[in-house]
């Protein structure tokens, strides 16, 4: 367990090494996810000593960018996917981010969120928990939430989703300590999570997926995300489709 | 494996059976769901004073630059202010840099080369060529790109790109285009090569190949500097000192203005034609305004966009360089391979608006456009016998003004580009 | 009766500076891509939603939801139905 002091902001980031765009080696791929204009790339240059660029315009991430870092003796290779609003869709950065975190199975995701905009980001933080469970919701930009006057009550947050939750902002570094120890913490399966399941779904839509999802249980028993490969199999999701025909989801 | 795979059919026949039972409204469902479940979670941990807290600032700094008095002419403002400053401010460090590299270390090399009895030809190639094509390149670009590219990002970072796009946005969709197509038009004055990857989130290919097809109208960073140095040399030289300044900015807007036009011209062309079609759906997140950290964005725009476009023109202007003094002094029959080519593409040069000198160096200025106004000023320094012949061939008004540039040079190299 | 009035139900085109509405849906008529892209941003039934901003040329309008600013060009907001709020609405 990580004692206070390792936890405490003033002990500096001084276990984080950037390493920049060294990827050859490493123990665990960590995936940066979220809604565009949430500073995503700030914690990514942050953690890696990039300088990716940084504008302040949707869609700007242009690829997903790569980097690395080492964190208390353990190496991670850090992929920014393109900012996306949700993972329902088809457009091409949607695809780029889902198919990541589907086939390319990160050890850890970071959701980053906007603190003022909590509601809209949590769409797409609900979504991923769909795909994964092991997630690290990054709330950044705390300094603007608290100049609207914002107040967030992480624990309350983290109790109700199921996992690590960590306030940063990443602008000045704040919060960067307890995040990596956060995605350090479930990587090496320090952390458990109990992912939030979303339920607010309509009686028959709901008994559709579970059916589906009953049956795909029964065929692939070790998938661990069936219930969202159900509801996108209810939607017709072409490449879904594939990549169960491929043998690639299981 | 045959098994699996009838299982898999069944399974999949089974989801499209469910689906006509969920029927159309599954995914508006899901959405709705998905949000329905935020909000309670939101409710459960985040408090705020204000249930419809505003935005009072975004909100003010919108109402202003979106406005229909005020949208247009900050707009253009904006720009004005940025190349302004960049025309400015470039000035000085340019003589400072030029007087440098040429009234200084320039007389250094060519008598160490003598005392070390180097013989005459390398040290022709080499400080002749090389040196003084790279001292010139780094001399007349790094300044306005320091200045040009750190504002730029400034405004980027900021949040106002997403403003212009959704002011010009009406154009966009009279000329049959994405509104998108306005934020990779801006990044283009960035970058075009950033630009044409921006278009990616344009949805629609027709129209994304139209926003690939215009992104050139954008006068982008290789561009840039080269407008700026024209306008300085051939249009801010022309006015009374005083107002050189102003009109070369002036100038320089128009230029960019008359990208934007011809941006939605092109764009409406190609729509009513080629690529014909109905204008798709426009959607954008005005993002919330963000101070941008200012020595940041210096810091990272010198390092990330200016040294690299910096590096990429020494690449190319130094063997440019070296291929401008060999053709300059290799003799064939009686005359120099540079007089040879120059007097060979005057003919196609006139027919464009050009003459032999000017479409000489675009070609040796292939590979890198920031470099066509130093090859242009390199060629006939090396042979004023070519470059008089090519003088008398000039036809533009401004190319003569350059002449003017050029006679001001003393022989030998001594010059300072942007003193004029 | 004027509550009643304005409880029709009417298109997001329709909504003007200072009115408050409440997203009701997506119309039939938007298929495909678009119903999709405008479900993601949060155009989902119940959300308040206001207008912040109208471009100079007039179109497209900046709405606010969900304190976010979306800017949609006209035609894509003739497809969202609303009904516009009464003040007392908004106290609720």
């Amino acid at each position: 367990m990580t004692n206070a002091c390792s936890t405490c902001k003033y002990n500096t980031a001084s276990d984080l090494k950037k390493m920049g765009e060294q990827t050859a080696s490493f123990d665990y791929t960590i995936a940066l996810a979220g809604n565009p204009n949430t500073g995503k790339s700030t914690v990514f240059n942050t953690l890696t000593g990039l300088r990716q660029h940084t504008g302040n315009w949707p869609g700007k991430t242009v690829t997903t960018a790569q980097g690395s870092f080492s964190f208390l003796d353990k190496k991670f290779k850090l992929v920014d996917l393109p900012g996306t609003y949700s993972l329902l869709s088809t457009s091409e950065d949607e695809e780029v981010a889902r198919d990541f975190i589907l086939f390319g199975k990160p050890d850890v995701t970071i959701v980053v969120v906007d603190a003022s905009r909590l509601e809209r980001n949590l769409n797409l933080a609900l979504q991923i928990l769909e795909i994964t469970n092991k997630v690290v919701l990054c709330v950044n930009l705390m300094d603007e939430a608290k100049r609207h006057n914002i107040e967030i009550d992480d624990r309350t947050l983290a109790r109700d989703l199921g996992i690590p939750v960590v306030m940063t902002s990443a602008r000045s570094n704040e919060g960067i300590t307890e995040l990596l120890h956060a995605v350090h913490d479930l990587a090496i399966g320090e952390i458990v999570t109990k992912p939030y399941h979303f339920q607010d779904i309509p009686r028959t839509t709901n008994k559709a997926i579970e059916k589906l999802n009953d049956e795909l249980l029964k065929l692939y028993p070790q998938l661990a995300n069936s219930r969202w490969i159900a509801m996108r199999l209810l939607e017709g999701d072409e490449s879904i489709i594939k990549a169960l025909k491929e043998g690639r989801l299981h | 494996m045959t098994e699996d795979r009838n299982k898999l059919d069944k399974l999949l026949k089974l989801a499209e059976d469910l689906r006509k039972d969920v029927g159309d409204n599954y995914h508006d469902n899901l959405t709705e769901s998905f949000y329905a479940d935020a909000s309670k979670i939101v409710k459960n941990s985040v408090k705020s004073d204000d249930q419809h807290r505003t935005f009072r600032v975004d909100r003010a700094i919108d109402n202003i630059v979106t406005s229909k008095i005020w949208g247009f002419p900050i707009m253009l403002l904006l720009l004005g202010v940025v190349l302004w400053l960049t025309i400015i401010g470039a000035n000085y460090p340019s003589q400072l840099l030029s007087s440098l590299f040429l009234e200084t270390i320039y007389p250094l090399l060519k008598s160490g080369a003598e005392s070390l009895s180097i013989p005459s030809w390398i040290s022709g190639l080499l400080i002749d060529g090389v040196y003084l094509s790279t001292a010139w390149v780094v001399a007349v670009m790094l300044p306005p790109m320091a200045i040009f590219f750190p504002l730029f990002t400034l405004m980027e970072d900021f949040g106002y790109l997403p403003r212009i796009a959704f002011n010009l946005d009406n154009i966009f969709r009279k000329a049959g285009a994405h509104g998108k197509q306005a934020l990779t038009m801006s990044m283009g004055f960035g970058c075009n090569a950033a630009g044409v990857v921006a278009t990616r989130i344009i949805d629609s290919p027709r129209e994304r190949l139209i926003a690939i097809i215009t992104n050139n109208f954008s006068l982008c960073n290789g561009r840039w500097p080269t407008q700026i140095l024209i306008a300085t040399i051939f249009i801010g030289a022309v006015v009374p000192t005083g107002l050189s300044q102003l009109v070369s900015t002036g100038s320089v807007i128009a230029i960019a203005v008359l990208g934007i036009g011809f941006t939605f011209l092109v764009s409406w062309f190609l729509s009513k034609t080629m690529l014909k079609g109905e204008a798709s759906f426009f959607i954008l997140e005005l993002p919330p305004y963000r101070p941008p950290r200012i020595w940041q964005t210096i810091y990272t725009s010198l390092i990330d966009r200016t040294l690299i476009v910096l590096g990429r023109a020494i690449v190319f202007a130094a063997p440019a360089g070296a291929i401008i003094w060999l053709i300059s002094n290799i003799n064939i029959e009686d005359q120099s391979i540079a007089l040879w080519l120059i007097e060979g593409l005057s003919p196609f040069g006139i027919i464009l608006g050009l003459n032999g000198v000017i479409l000489l160096a675009y070609i040796l200025a292939i590979p890198a456009n920031e470099i066509v106004i130093p090859t242009i000023l390199c060629l006939p320094r090396l042979r004023s016998a070519a470059w008089e012949l090519a003088m008398v061939q000039v036809y533009f008004s401004m190319v003569r003004k350059m002449r003017w540039l050029i006679f001001c040079m003393p022989e030998g190299g001594h010059y300072s580009p942007v003193s004029i | 009766m004027e509550n009643e009035a304005l409880q029709i139900e009417t298109k997001l085109s329709e909504l003007t500076y200072g009115e408050e509405a409440e997203i009701l849906g997506i119309s039939d008529n938007c298929k495909g891509e678009i119903r999709r892209r405008l479900l993601d941003l949060g155009f989902v039934r119940g959300t308040r939603i206001t207008v912040q901003n109208i471009s100079p040329l007039s179109n497209p309008v900046a709405y606010s939801l969900r304190n976010t600013l979306i800017a949609l060009r006209n035609e894509q907001a003739e497809l969202i139905l609303i009904k516009k709020l009464s003040d007392n609405d908004k106290r609720l």
